[in-house]
């Protein structure tokens, strides 16, 4: 089980990522604090644009600059705070300490260069073994990751896997390692829903077994529901609530979240009965609403949300939430 | 790929067949022909019998078309008839030229590569930066700069200022390696300039892309320093189309090399080609434009053949260039 009196493993403070755009400021990431503790597997949900990527890949400082910039705010790391650390630090903790695997498999690996290269890279990067060790490791990982005749996978180029097998080949290279943290940024969103299901049962088993930690950033809630243990909901680059997967379940208490979950089909209930979308179009991140980001879609407004934004308030025990109505 | 390299030389013969034709023809629709033109220069030749009988020696009054059969026969045995101006052997005339021109050639590559790969390279990692502006604006110098005008200013400098390297000339290889190469280094230099200004312009745009590819955040996180992420995963893929301007460059060899050849006095081929057309000189026009033909259909070959070795995805295709 997952020990919360513990130092967590990584502390995000109020950090803030804004790109600097010709048009203007977006605020993509506005002031985010979470804590994740080793071995825990923390869900990252909402819709596109939230700033859910964004978050993720400035823990790892992946943000392209310019335009980007991490403008404030600490990602504290097993004690350290990334954000202060030189480039040449840097580059020892990715792929290292933190692995991170993308979504889109089919142009997340490099096409010139062969599976077996593309996985060893970080071990003989990070891990100073020689070559002939990294390929046995390397076969052995993609084992593990079943991928089908590993040894002759090796010598194989990128086209001609298919994008079920390169997902598996980057989580290989994500475990290559063996990772304090990864992050998974919508690992699956671009495979079908058989091979879903296989890969994020592989990431959860492999992460169980090495005892890392996972950030799965997802704009699916079923899978939020199965995988992780706690989750955030963020909307226009804030998090609207942040609560363990069942009690985001069994009773959400920010509109948006309700709006979330009633708009996603379910086994259990009445299949006549309709789904109820969430009104109304993401906001846009250049001209954000003042008050409350929510409220031009909110169901529940009052006129305070016009004006005022709502900070994160703890509602029960590990149960926070940003907002002015009290919703059940 | 062996069926593919196969499919591409037989196409390259088909053109090269239907290029003889027009090479042919187009000799024969200048107006004059080279008996008369050396009658310009020529008293004796004022005679209208000497004339028609000098025409009937050369085959030149037989149709056309027989006359292109005799021709091509010929040519493919390696008889490429004598020259018309100077009754050389126009093989021997061929192939005694070639060397210089390919030096030429591999010398403004030299140029063009070992310029133009690093400014590109630098444009392309400080993009947006006023390094990037000041190297930007000098590379489309060196693409517009005209040669004559960059060729003198270099004479005057490099021959007559700075009395360093002979302002024209060339010497052999074989006859003392250090002339050789100092012949060569002024002509080479202004010929490469233009190339070189065209590789950082487009060694800056390849790389640029690619370096927004995914699989280059993917390096990154892997914790990659910048210089390897350059040289490992972004090199290859950004060659692709640097490799594409060299062969266009070749391709361009005989006929970019005329001017310098001629400012520097460098027997080369360009200058063979364009004194030939002048003096209606048909065996060695022919030839010339024939071995131009040739030379570019070999390095589309080798450039095709190239694109599979840098990237796998065509080795499997097998289809490029359609």
């Amino acid at each position: 089980m997952i020990d919360r009196t513990m130092t967590p493993l990584l502390e995000v403070r109020n950090l803030q990522t804004h790109f600097f755009t010709d048009q203007g400021i977006i605020r993509a990431v506005n002031g985010i604090s979470y804590d994740l503790h080793e071995g825990e597997t923390l869900g990252i949900v909402g819709e596109s644009g939230c700033g859910k990527s964004i978050s993720a890949f400035s823990i790892l400082r992946l943000i392209p600059n310019p335009p980007g910039k991490i403008v404030n705010g600490e990602v504290i790391f097993e004690g350290t705070d990334l954000l202060q650390l030189s480039d040449r630090e840097m580059c020892a903790v990715r792929g290292n300490k933190i692995a991170m695997i993308f979504q889109e498999p089919m142009t997340s690996l490099n096409p010139v260069l062969t599976i077996g290269h593309q996985v060893m890279e970080p071990m003989v990067l990070h891990q100073k073994i020689g070559k002939k060790q990294a390929i046995q490791e390397s076969i052995q990982l993609l084992s593990k990751v079943q991928l089908s005749e590993p040894e002759a996978r090796m010598n194989s180029f990128p086209h001609q896997l298919s994008g079920g097998m390169r997902q598996r080949v980057m989580i290989a290279m994500g475990m290559s390692c063996k990772p304090k943290l990864i992050i998974a940024d919508e690992p699956t969103t671009a495979l079908d829903v058989t091979i879903q299901a296989q890969l994020l049962e592989l990431m959860k088993g492999l992460t169980r077994d090495i005892g890392t930690a996972l950030i799965l950033i997802t704009h699916n809630l079923g899978i939020v529901a199965r995988y992780a243990d706690r989750v955030l909901v963020m909307y226009a680059g804030r998090i609207v609530e942040k609560a363990t997967a069942k009690k985001l379940y069994s009773s959400p208490s920010h509109p948006y979240t309700i709006g979330l979950l009633a708009s996603v089909p379910r086994l259990d209930q009445d299949l006549k009965k309709s789904l109820s979308p969430i009104e109304g179009q993401p906001p846009d991140l250049l001209n954000l609403p003042k008050g409350c980001a929510f409220h031009p879609r909110c169901r529940y407004r009052i006129p305070k949300c016009f004006t005022q934004s709502p900070e994160l308030e703890q509602i029960s025990d590990n149960h926070e939430k940003a907002c002015w109505v009290d919703v059940h | 790929m062996k069926s593919f390299i196969i499919n591409r030389i037989a196409y390259a013969l088909l053109i090269l067949f239907f290029v003889t034709i027009l090479v042919f023809s187009l000799a024969r629709l200048l107006p004059g022909d080279p008996i008369q033109a050396a009658a310009m220069f020529n008293a004796d030749l004022s005679n209208q019998e000497i004339v028609s009988e000098l025409r009937a020696r050369y085959g030149l009054d037989k149709p056309i078309y027989i006359q292109y059969v005799i021709w091509l026969k010929d040519f493919i045995q390696g008889d490429w008839g004598t020259s018309l101006g100077s009754g050389e052997d126009v093989l021997e005339m061929f192939f005694r030229r070639l060397p210089i021109t390919l030096e030429l050639f591999a010398g403004s590559v030299f140029w063009s590569l070992i310029i133009g790969l690093p400014l590109g390279v630098i444009s392309a990692v400080k993009r947006n930066s006023w390094l990037d502006a000041i190297l930007t604006t000098t590379s489309i110098f060196g693409v517009s700069i005209p040669v004559f005008w960059e060729g003198i200013i270099l004479i005057y400098l490099f021959a007559v200022i700075f009395p360093i390297l002979p302002p024209s000339g060339y010497v052999p290889f074989a006859e003392s390696p250090i002339d050789n190469i100092l012949s060569v280094i002024l002509p080479t230099f202004v010929m490469g300039t233009h190339g070189a200004g065209l590789f950082a312009r487009y060694v800056r745009s390849s790389l640029l892309e690619v370096l927004g590819q995914d699989y280059i955040r993917t390096a990154r996180a892997k914790g990659l320093r910048e210089k390897s992420i350059l040289l490992v995963h972004a090199a290859k893929p950004a060659m692709i189309p640097v490799v594409t301007i060299i062969g266009l460059a070749w391709g361009y060899v005989v006929s970019g090399s005329f001017l310098v050849e001629y400012m520097f006095a460098i027997p080369g081929l360009g200058r063979m080609g364009v004194d030939a057309v002048f003096a209606r000189d048909f065996p060695v026009i022919q030839a010339t434009l024939v071995m131009v033909t040739v030379n570019i259909l070999l390095v589309n070959l080798a450039v095709d053949l190239l694109y599979g070795y840098l990237d796998p995805r065509v080795r499997v295709r097998g289809n490029l260039g359609q």
